[in-house]
C-alpha cells in the first residue's frame, strides 16, 4: 500500500473521527464509535485538543433548574386548556369514568362540596321531617320557581316618564288614563315618575304600544321599560 | 499518555429508567391521567424550554410552544407506538412546532413593525430573569450566528445527550446532514472558544 493511499486514509478516518467528537463527549456513541474515537485520538494531537474543546463547549450547555417555577405557571394555563376544551369535545376517547379524576388536586375540593350541600339539603328538609308548620312558612317564603321572576327584579309593565314644562295633575292623570297607567313612585327630584302600565297580566307587546304612544305625545319627552335602565332593587333619583 | 476527558453529565435524559418511566407516563396519560400527564410535562418543561429557545432565539412564545407541543401530546398520546424513544417522540414535535413559530414570528414581525416601539415600553417581566440568563452565557451570542436547523443539532448534541441517528430521526433528515450542520456549527462556534478560555 503505498503511502499517498495511507495519507488518504488516515484523513477520511481522521474527519470521521472529528465529526463524531461531540456525539463522544455526550457519551452517545456506541461502544464500536467509542473505540474508533479512543483510537484515533492517541496518535492526533488536533482531534486531541477539538476534543477538549468540545469538552468545555457541552459543560457550558448545562443549565440551571431555574424553569421549575416557570413550569408550574404553564401548566396552570395548559390544564385551563385542557379543561376548557373538555367542555366542547368531551374525552371519549380516553378511558377515564369522570372528568373529575383526571386531575387529582380537584377531588379534595369536590368532596367537601358535595359534603356541604348534602349538608344544606338535610337542613333544609329537617321543617319537613318534623312537621313545624310556623318554620315551614319561613322555608316557602325563600322558595321560588325557574318561571318566577327573580327578586328585586323590576316588573315588565313599570315605565319611567318625564314630562315637559311640569304638568298639572289633571294633565298627567289624561296622559297615564291613555295607556292604563299610574302612579308608583315619583316624582324624584329631576321630575321622573315609574309607573305601572295595567297589571300583572299586561303583555310585553301592550306595554311598548303603550311606551310608543307615550312617546308621541308632545308633553312626554322619557318614557323607557325600568327593566333595561338599571340594577334591580333601585329606586329613581 | 493521558487519559482522554470524562465528560461530567449533570443530567441522563436517556437511561433505560427514565425511558420506561416515560413510557409508562405516556401510557397512563393516553388513558386520560392526568397526574401522569402533569409529571410528564414536569419532566419535560425544562428540556423543552432551552431546546425551543436555541431553536426560536425568542422567548416570548417558548411557553406557548411548549403548552402547544404538550397538547399534541396529551392528544396524541394512545398514537406513541414505542418504536422510538419518548424523548424522540416529544423532541421531534418540538422541532416542527419551534420551526413553524419562527416563521409565523416572521410573518407577525413584518406585520406589526409600527407597534415595535410601542412594545419596548411593554417588556415581559416574566422573561427578564431569562435575558440575565442569557446575556451571562457568551454561548448564546454564539447561538445567533447559528441557523435554526444548526442551532437544534447543538441543542440536541450538547444539552439533549443525543446521538446523530436519534437526532436525525427528529429531524427527519439523513445522519450525514446532521454531521455537516454540526460541522458548519462548530466552525461558527470555534471563534468563541479563546472567549470560553479566558472565562474558564
Amino acid at each position: 500500500m503505498s503511502s499517498t493511499m495511507i495519507n488518504v486514509m488516515g484523513k477520511n478516518e481522521h474527519q470521521k473521527v472529528w465529526n463524531l467528537l461531540p456525539w463522544y463527549v455526550n457519551h452517545s456513541l456506541d461502544a464500536v464509535e467509542k473505540d474508533r474515537v479512543r483510537n484515533h485520538v492517541r496518535t492526533c494531537i488536533a482531534c486531541r485538543i477539538e476534543l477538549q474543546q468540545q469538552q468545555q463547549l457541552f459543560e457550558e450547555m448545562q443549565q440551571t433548574d431555574l424553569l421549575r417555577q416557570v413550569s408550574q405557571a404553564a401548566f396552570a394555563q395548559l390544564r385551563k386548556r385542557i379543561e376548557r376544551q373538555s367542555i366542547i369535545r368531551p374525552f371519549t376517547q380516553h378511558n377515564q369514568p369522570s372528568e373529575a379524576s383526571k386531575f387529582p388536586s380537584s377531588q379534595p375540593l369536590g368532596f367537601v362540596k358535595h359534603t356541604a350541600l348534602a349538608a344544606s339539603l338535610l337542613l333544609l328538609a329537617m321543617p319537613f321531617m318534623l312537621h313545624l308548620p310556623a318554620e315551614q312558612t319561613a322555608v316557602t317564603a325563600e322558595y321560588r320557581t325557574l318561571a318566577t321572576a327573580p327578586e328585586n327584579t323590576p316588573a315588565h309593565n313599570r315605565v319611567r316618564i318625564v314630562f315637559a314644562d311640569q304638568p298639572d295633575s289633571k294633565q298627567i292623570g289624561a296622559i297615564l288614563h291613555s295607556v292604563s297607567g299610574r302612579i308608583v313612585q315619583g316624582p324624584s327630584e329631576n321630575g321622573i315618575y315609574e309607573i305601572q302600565i295595567g297589571n300583572r297580566h299586561t303583555r310585553p307587546q301592550e306595554v311598548d304600544d303603550a311606551i310608543a304612544y307615550l312617546r308621541n305625545n308632545t308633553q312626554v319627552i322619557f318614557a323607557e321599560l325600568v327593566q333595561g335602565l338599571q340594577p334591580a332593587g333601585q329606586d329613581i333619583r | 499518555m493521558s487519559e482522554l476527558p470524562e465528560s461530567k453529565v449533570r443530567k441522563s435524559f436517556n437511561s433505560n429508567e427514565q425511558q420506561v418511566k416515560e413510557r409508562n407516563l405516556i401510557a397512563e396519560t393516553a388513558g386520560g391521567n392526568g397526574k401522569a400527564f402533569e409529571q410528564l410535562y414536569q419532566r419535560y418543561f425544562d428540556r423543552l424550554y432551552q431546546f425551543i429557545f436555541h431553536i426560536t432565539r425568542r422567548h416570548d412564545y417558548i411557553e406557548e410552544i411548549i403548552n402547544d407541543v404538550m397538547y399534541v401530546v396529551w392528544e396524541k398520546a394512545s398514537t406513541y407506538d414505542q418504536t422510538c424513544r419518548p424523548s424522540t417522540w416529544i423532541l421531534g414535535i418540538a422541532y416542527f412546532k419551534a420551526l413553524k413559530s419562527i416563521e409565523q414570528s416572521l410573518i407577525r414581525e413584518d406585520r406589526s413593525v409600527e407597534f415595535n416601539d410601542e412594545l419596548d415600553y411593554f417588556p415581559n417581566p416574566a422573561a427578564q430573569w431569562v435575558s440575565q440568563l442569557e446575556i451571562s452565557n457568551w454561548l448564546e451570542a454564539g447561538f445567533d450566528n447559528l441557523s435554526p436547523e444548526q442551532r437544534a443539532v447543538v441543542e440536541m448534541t450538547y444539552y439533549q445527550g443525543l446521538h446523530y441517528n436519534e437526532i436525525a430521526e427528529i429531524m427527519q433528515c439523513p445522519e450525514n446532514t446532521v454531521k455537516t450542520r454540526m460541522f458548519h456549527a462548530r466552525k461558527i462556534l470555534a471563534k468563541l472558544l479563546p472567549e470560553l478560555k479566558g472565562r474558564s
